[in-house]
């Protein structure tokens, strides 16, 4: 193995729920349902990785 | 206070020597500088360098370091943490910064707790460390940016 680049530090760090619409935490159940803040929420960015889009799914139409 | 680069990550050992072949060995370092001491601080230092950009390989400069830090004879601090750790294990972290003087007053104004004063660190710049439990539990260096290229 050859030494490569740092890619990046891991810190630990409390989990604090923040306040969605409907009182709904934050965090990786909330963000695994595609649930929609109010705010925009800042992911790290990393070149290799992909975050779960926080966008809510288009209104269907009835009719 | 702005962030800047990540110099450097303390990892405490009780072996420099034994590290040092880890590192060269088992993670493939290929540019490892000379152990030297810093007997301000009672410590032995060896800084591994590791590539500045994705996927070169190459240890250029400008990329993070690992500092390897060992307990001299009398050191409390770091022969503390190797109690705690006998294997060592990471220790801290250091950013850079351009101004010494205003990070240290700038984070004293936010109340962050600056462990003494600043002194000449292991690159030959001034240097202090921040209390980890007023850094997210981190042991935070602040080191003012090296004259040269990054190290």
């Amino acid at each position: 193995m050859k030494l490569g680049r740092l890619n990046h530090i891991g810190v630990a760090t409390p989990l604090k729920p923040i306040p969605f619409r409907g009182g709904v935490g934050v965090g990786p159940v909330g963000i695994a349902q595609g649930l929609r803040s109010p705010t925009p929420l800042r992911l790290g960015t990393c070149a290799k990785a992909t975050a779960p889009s926080l966008a809510a799914p288009p209104l269907k139409r009835r009719g | 206070m702005k962030l800047g680069r990540l110099n450097h990550i303390g990892v405490a050992t009780p072996s420099i020597a034994d590290s040092i072949v880890f590192y060269r060995d088992v993670m493939g370092a290929t540019k490892i500088h000379a152990p030297f001491d810093l007997p301000d601080q009672g410590v032995k230092v060896c800084f591994v360098d590791t590539p500045a950009s994705a996927g070169s390989g190459q240890a250029e400069s400008g990329g993070t370091q690992i500092e390897l830090i060992e307990p001299l004879p009398g050191n409390t601090s770091i022969a503390s943490f190797l109690e705690k750790n006998p294997q060592g294990g990471q220790h801290h972290l250091c950013y850079e910064v351009p101004d010494i003087h205003a990070a240290k007053a700038e984070l004293e104004a936010m109340g962050k707790r600056v462990l003494g004063t600043p002194r000449i660190g292991a690159h030959g710049t001034l240097i202090f460390f921040v209390h980890p439990k007023d850094m997210g539990g981190v042991l935070t260096e602040i080191m003012e940016v090296p004259a040269e290229s990054g190290h």
